[in-house]
C-alpha cells in the first residue's frame, strides 16, 4: 500500500475491488478488528469479503463515507430508547432502495458489523411494518401465511387488542 | 423478510416493537415464523429493558407452550406498561363481558393507591373496600433480566408484575394452589430446587400448573393464611418479592430458568370478596404492577 497508507483494498463476493480509505474501513467493527489483527503485507491483496456483493458493498461504503465523522454508536444498546421516526433525510434517501437491496444491506451490516447502518435499515424496515395490518404486512414483504385456521384464529385472539388499538388510533 | 435470520428479524422488531407494540403484535398474525419469533421471551425482554432503562421497568415474556394462551391479555399487558412508562397514574381497562382492570402504580403507595383505582374503576366506594395485595406466587417467570437489572445497578424495590384473574374456577383447588406458594416457604422452596424435588402429584393433570411446579418453588409448603381467607388474610408486601429474587441471585441460581413472581391479591368489598388469582406470567417489574380479569366470582360463594 506505498504511496497510499490509508487506503484498503475490499473485495466483493462477485470479484470486484475497490480501495477504502482506512478510516472509512474502520466503521466496519468486523473490518476494523482484522485491520487491527493482520499485519499491513497481509492486506497488500486485499480484505475478501464473501458475504458482499459489489453492488451492496458500494452502497455501504456511500453510507459510511457519509456518516465517517459520526460518535460511535454506544456500547450498550438497550440502554437507550430507540425511535423509528429520527431518520435524516439523507439515510432516508439512502434507504429508498429495493427490498431486497434494503435486507442485503442489512444482511451486510451485520456481517460487517456496522452498527448505524445496521440500525438505520432496520428502522427502515419496522417503518415498513408500522401501522399495517397482518394482511398488509404480508404483501408488503411477499410473506406466506401459513397459519392453520385454527392457529391463525388462536393468534388473531392472542393480538386482537392490536387491531382495536388500531382501529380507535390508539 | 423471510430471507433474514431470526437473529436480524429480531433486531427489527425490537426496533418496532418499542415504538409500536401494536404493529409488533400484528407481525405475530402474519406466519407461523414471525408469530414465533414475536413472542420469543428474550425479544420482549430486549424490548422492555430497552424501556427499563428510562422508566423502571423490567421485561415480560409471553405464557409458556401449555400455559393458558387464551388467557392471554396482551392489550392489557402493553396498557399496563404504558401507564407505567408514560408516568400516568393507572390505566384501567375494562372489556365485557368480564372486566380487566390493570393497576400500574409506584410500590410505595401500592395498596391505598389501587384501592382507589378499583374504586374508580368498578365504581366501588373505596372506603368500603378492601384491595391488599400480597402474597406470592412463584412459578413461571423470567430470573435471567432481573439479575442483569441488579448487576446494572438498577436496584428495584419490588419484582411484582402479574396478570390476574379475579374469581376462581374450582375454587378450593385453586385456594390449594395459592397455598403452596408463599413468601415464607421461600428458604425451602430454594432448597427444594437445587434439590431437584419433583412437581406434587396433584398438578399432573394441568400442564400450566405442572409447568409451575417445574419452577423452583414447587417445594412451597402450604402457607397459614388460607386457613382465615378471606378475613384475615396475611399481607406480604411486594418488597419481599424482590428479597426473595436478592436471595435466589445471591446463593448463585441465577441460572434458573425460570421463575414466576406473582401477586396474590384480595379485593373486598362488603361481605363480598374477590380474590385475584395468580395465574400469571409475566415478570419482575420495579413497581407494582397488578392486572386482574374479573369474573365477578365471590370467594365467599365459592367456599360455600
Amino acid at each position: 500500500m506505498s504511496g497510499d497508507h490509508d487506503m484498503v483494498k475490499l473485495i466483493s463476493s462477485d470479484g470486484h475491488t475497490i480501495e477504502v480509505p482506512e478510516d472509512i474501513v474502520r466503521k466496519s467493527q468486523t473490518l476494523q478488528n482484522t485491520l487491527d489483527d493482520l499485519a499491513k503485507d497481509q492486506l497488500e491483496n486485499g480484505i475478501p469479503l464473501a458475504n458482499v456483493t459489489h453492488a451492496i458493498l458500494t452502497k455501504v461504503v456511500e453510507w459510511c463515507t457519509h456518516h465517517k465523522d459520526d460518535p460511535p454508536p454506544p456500547e450498550d444498546d438497550d440502554a437507550r430508547t430507540r425511535r423509528t421516526d429520527d431518520i435524516t433525510p439523507w439515510d432516508a434517501d439512502f434507504c429508498k432502495v429495493e427490498q431486497t437491496v434494503l435486507f442485503e444491506l442489512i444482511l451486510a451490516a451485520n456481517y460487517l458489523d456496522i452498527k448505524g447502518l445496521l440500525d438505520l435499515c432496520c428502522k427502515t424496515v419496522a417503518n415498513m411494518i408500522k401501522g399495517k395490518s397482518p394482511e398488509q404486512i404480508r404483501q408488503t414483504f411477499n410473506i406466506k401465511n401459513d397459519f392453520t385456521p385454527e392457529e391463525e384464529e388462536q393468534v388473531r385472539k392472542e393480538n386482537e387488542w392490536c387491531e382495536e388499538a388500531g382501529s380507535t388510533g390508539k | 423478510m423471510e430471507s433474514l435470520p431470526t437473529e436480524l428479524v429480531h433486531h427489527i422488531l425490537v426496533q418496532l416493537g418499542v415504538s409500536s407494540p401494536a404493529s409488533l403484535a400484528a407481525v405475530a398474525c402474519t406466519c407461523t415464523r414471525l408469530a414465533s419469533i414475536a413472542r420469543d421471551p428474550f425479544l420482549l425482554r430486549r424490548i422492555y429493558r430497552i424501556r427499563l432503562a428510562h422508566t423502571a421497568i423490567a421485561p415480560i415474556h409471553a405464557p409458556p407452550e401449555g400455559g393458558r394462551v387464551a388467557d392471554t391479555d396482551w392489550r392489557g399487558m402493553i396498557m399496563a406498561l404504558d401507564s407505567f412508562l408514560t408516568r400516568r397514574p393507572v390505566e384501567i381497562v375494562i372489556s365485557a363481558p368480564s372486566t380487566t382492570v390493570v393497576v400500574v402504580l409506584p410500590l410505595s403507595a401500592a395498596i391505598a393507591d389501587a384501592r382507589e383505582v378499583v374504586a374508580e374503576a368498578l365504581g366501588w366506594p373505596a372506603e368500603e373496600m378492601r384491595l391488599e395485595l400480597g402474597g406470592m406466587v412463584l412459578g413461571w417467570g423470567l430470573l435471567h433480566p432481573t439479575a442483569s437489572l441488579w448487576r446494572a445497578g438498577v436496584v428495584p424495590d419490588a419484582v411484582v408484575m402479574a396478570k390476574m384473574r379475579l374469581g376462581f374456577g374450582n375454587s378450593r383447588d385453586e385456594l390449594a394452589t395459592a397455598q403452596l406458594y408463599s413468601v415464607e416457604s421461600l428458604p425451602a422452596a430454594m432448597r427444594g430446587f437445587r434439590d431437584g424435588m419433583a412437581p406434587l402429584p396433584w398438578a399432573a393433570d394441568d400442564p400450566w400448573r405442572l409447568h409451575m411446579l417445574q419452577a423452583p418453588m414447587a417445594a412451597l409448603a402450604p402457607i397459614k393464611f388460607a386457613l382465615n381467607f378471606p378475613r384475615k388474610h396475611a399481607v406480604f408486601q411486594f418488597s419481599l418479592a424482590m428479597e426473595v429474587v436478592v436471595e435466589l441471585l445471591a446463593a448463585g441460581i441465577e441460572s434458573v430458568p425460570w421463575i414466576f413472581t406473582a401477586l396474590w391479591s384480595v379485593v373486598s368489598l362488603g361481605d363480598t370478596t374477590y380474590v385475584v388469582d395468580g395465574h400469571g406470567y409475566f415478570v419482575a417489574a420495579t413497581g407494582t404492577f397488578a392486572s386482574a380479569t374479573c369474573s365477578g366470582l365471590t370467594l365467599t360463594t365459592s367456599l360455600g
